[in-house]
């Protein structure tokens, strides 16, 4: 059974991207573009990875990693931002409930290999 | 593209293959068909060979004893007076004791049967009549033997004259051949021929007789005289009428005359042929006979001795062209799998050229070339892909960021001018137009120098030099609070104080920031 990865973020053609990768590599892939949207998701197919972006819409990825743990704290989260941070805030606030901070200018190959760090065949 | 079905390698490979098998085939059963067919044609030889010896032995069997018959009857005749009733009666017992002698006649020079009869000759033949034989008087007026060729030139020679056949008009009513033999008595010592003892041969029996030979369905016997006279030929009109010679000039067939040549030179051998009417080829063996000197020649059309080959051929043909077809099948399907997948190879190689990466490449069923080629293009479309999209990535990250970094820009309330080294003017955030009235059209690539001038620090009479600027961003060094003035596009001057941050990218100015702060706005009391 294919495991299943929520990617949350604004941009339609983010989600797309991450969809094509994350499908080929041998994901079922679900997106969402708002909080709201990704909790209903969270609740009705709860998926084994969470990947989000800081900016979403009419709220942020802070707000949606305080729901998704308050709901379903095993599920780890990736945020995947273009908000750079600083390590040490990486390390401390922001680091405390999310498993992995990804940049988006990062490769998508760094991408993968984290998701794949998160969800061990 | 597609490759058209006739152009298609397993089309060009099958017509190749088909090209050299049918080649192959094609020279292997001609030189077959040669070696069948000189085969049967030495057998068909071998049987003519035969058949020829055996007709001239049946002939020399048949001729040789009439003669020898002839030979004996004017050996007892010889010296001897009979009464013309006994020498019917001899005649008739010829008849009676050979069946192969037709008619059989005795006749005597003057007065040499007896001193009363001046001329005497009988001659008995054979009838359908009820008494079997008939008696004809050889002294008739129509008939005066002693006038006749076949008496005088026995008599003359004194030995047994084979003469022409002949139709016995008044006689037997049928083609005959006669053999001579004269008689003699002693008279002063000398022996003088008084008298010819003839034996008749019908024609019609000689070809039965050669008949038995025949082995096959074409194969005929010609027999001719001496003379070259049709004896015996399958058309019966040619018989007597004709000659040798004349028949060679008739047909065409000059080879005859040749025959002849060598019949009258006591050889025999074989010829070969063609006919015009009927057109075929013909072959033919020749023969002299011992007795008579006639010659015998038995032929037969090459064709029919062929025929069952020339059948077996036309089988072989339609085989060969049905293995053929169904060879060029195989070769055709088989090279077709075989090469099915580079068709859909090449369709996926121009789908990837259109950039459609996504395009279907089935996986490898085979674990040979071809099957090796499928993984690695599926191998390179996959890589192709990854790249692709690495790229879309990247190009979307760096978009990002510049949105979201001109929206940090647009937001800041100072004015903000990015410099090149040369403090022209590249970049603007919204509150530069706001406040100045320039488009952005209007001012990037214009000089700071345009809209901004440094002002003189308080206290200060002059103005900081106008290179001021140029040179912080030269050596890298920041300014700040440089007190300034901004000229909008009406001329309405607004004091500012002036910040100058150099751009670096690794370590080396490519340029400068420049924010211009204003003072802010009395506040509005309602």
């Amino acid at each position: 059974m294919k495991k299943h990865i929520l990617t949350v973020d604004d941009e339609s053609e983010i989600r797309e991207l991450l969809r094509e990768i994350l499908t080929a590599s041998g994901y079922r892939v679900s997106g969402a573009s708002s909080v709201v949207e990704a909790m209903r998701l969270v609740k009705d197919d709860p998926p084994d990875l969470i990947i989000t972006d800081l900016q979403l819409e009419e709220s942020d990825g802070f707000d949606l990693v305080e729901q998704a743990k308050a709901t379903a704290p095993s599920i780890p989260i990736i945020m995947l931002t273009g908000v750079l941070f600083d390590p040490e805030v990486i390390r401390g606030p922001v680091g405390e409930k999310i498993a992995a901070y990804v940049e988006k200018t990062a490769p998508l190959e760094k991408v993968i290999s984290e998701v794949k760090r998160q969800l061990p065949a | 593209m597609r490759v058209s079905f006739l152009r298609s390698l397993p089309v060009r490979l099958a017509g190749l293959i088909l090209l050299l098998s049918g080649l192959t085939l094609l020279v292997l059963t001609e030189l077959n068909r040669r070696a069948v067919e000189r085969i049967l044609l030495e057998q068909a030889e071998l049987q003519a060979a035969t058949a020829t010896t055996a007709v001239v032995d049946g002939l020399d069997a048949v001729i040789g004893s009439v003669e020898r018959l002839a030979r004996f009857v004017a050996k007892d005749l010889d010296g001897r007076t009979l009464p013309p009733a006994d020498v019917e009666k001899i005649a008739r017992n010829v008849l009676l004791d050979s069946p192969n002698v037709h008619g059989c006649s005795i006749s005597f020079e003057p007065r040499a049967l007896n001193a009363a009869t001046e001329r005497f000759g009988v001659y008995v033949h054979r009838s359908n009549a009820p008494s079997r034989f008939v008696t004809r008087d050889l002294t008739g007026p129509d008939q005066t033997y002693w006038t006749r060729d076949w008496y005088r030139e026995a008599l003359e020679r004194g030995q047994p004259i084979w003469g022409e056949p002949y139709f016995d008009q008044g006689g037997t009513d049928h083609n005959v051949v006669r053999v001579a033999v004269p008689f003699f008595r002693t008279v002063n010592e000398d022996r003088v021929p008084v008298g010819v003892v003839a034996a008749v041969i019908e024609l019609d029996w000689l070809r039965r007789l050669a008949n038995v030979n025949e082995f096959s369905d074409t194969s005929y016997t010609i027999i001719f005289s001496r003379s070259g006279r049709l004896i015996i030929h399958p058309k019966t009109t040619y018989v007597i009428a004709e000659t040798v010679e004349t028949l060679a000039e008739k047909n065409n067939t000059p080879e005859l005359t040749t025959i002849r040549q060598s019949i009258l030179a006591k050889r025999q051998g074989a010829l070969r042929y063609s006919e015009k009417l009927p057109a075929r080829r013909v072959h033919v063996n020749y023969k002299p006979t011992k007795i008579a000197g006639w010659g015998v020649i038995v032929g037969y059309d090459e064709a029919e001795f062929l025929k069952t080959q020339q059948a077996f051929r036309g089988i072989t043909l339609a085989f060969l062209g049905a293995l053929l077809a169904l060879l060029a099948g195989i070769v055709i399907l088989v090279t077709r799998y075989a090469l099915r997948p580079l068709g859909e190879l090449a369709v996926a190689a121009d789908e990837i050229a259109r950039k459609n990466l996504d395009c279907e490449i089935a996986p490898p069923r085979r674990d040979d070339e071809v099957g090796r080629l499928t993984a690695s293009f599926r191998s390179m479309r996959d890589a192709l892909k990854a790249q692709h999209l690495e790229r879309r990535w990247s190009s979307q990250s760096i978009e990002h960021q510049l949105r979201y970094n001109q929206l940090i820009i647009d937001s800041v309330s100072e004015l903000v001018f990015v410099l090149t080294k040369a403090l022209n003017i590249s970049r603007i955030n919204p509150v530069v137009l706001r406040s100045t009235g320039y488009t952005e059209t209007e001012l990037i690539r214009s000089p700071l120098g345009r809209l901004v001038r440094l002002a003189p620090a308080a206290g200060e009479k002059s103005a900081p030099a106008a290179e001021t600027l140029a040179v912080a961003l030269k050596e890298g060094r920041s300014l700040q609070d440089l007190p300034a003035i901004i000229t909008d596009k009406h001329g309405v001057e607004t004091a500012a104080l002036l910040t100058l941050v150099p751009l670096r990218d690794d370590n080396r100015v490519v340029g400068g920031v420049a924010t211009l702060r204003t003072a802010p706005p009395k506040p509005t009391h309602l």
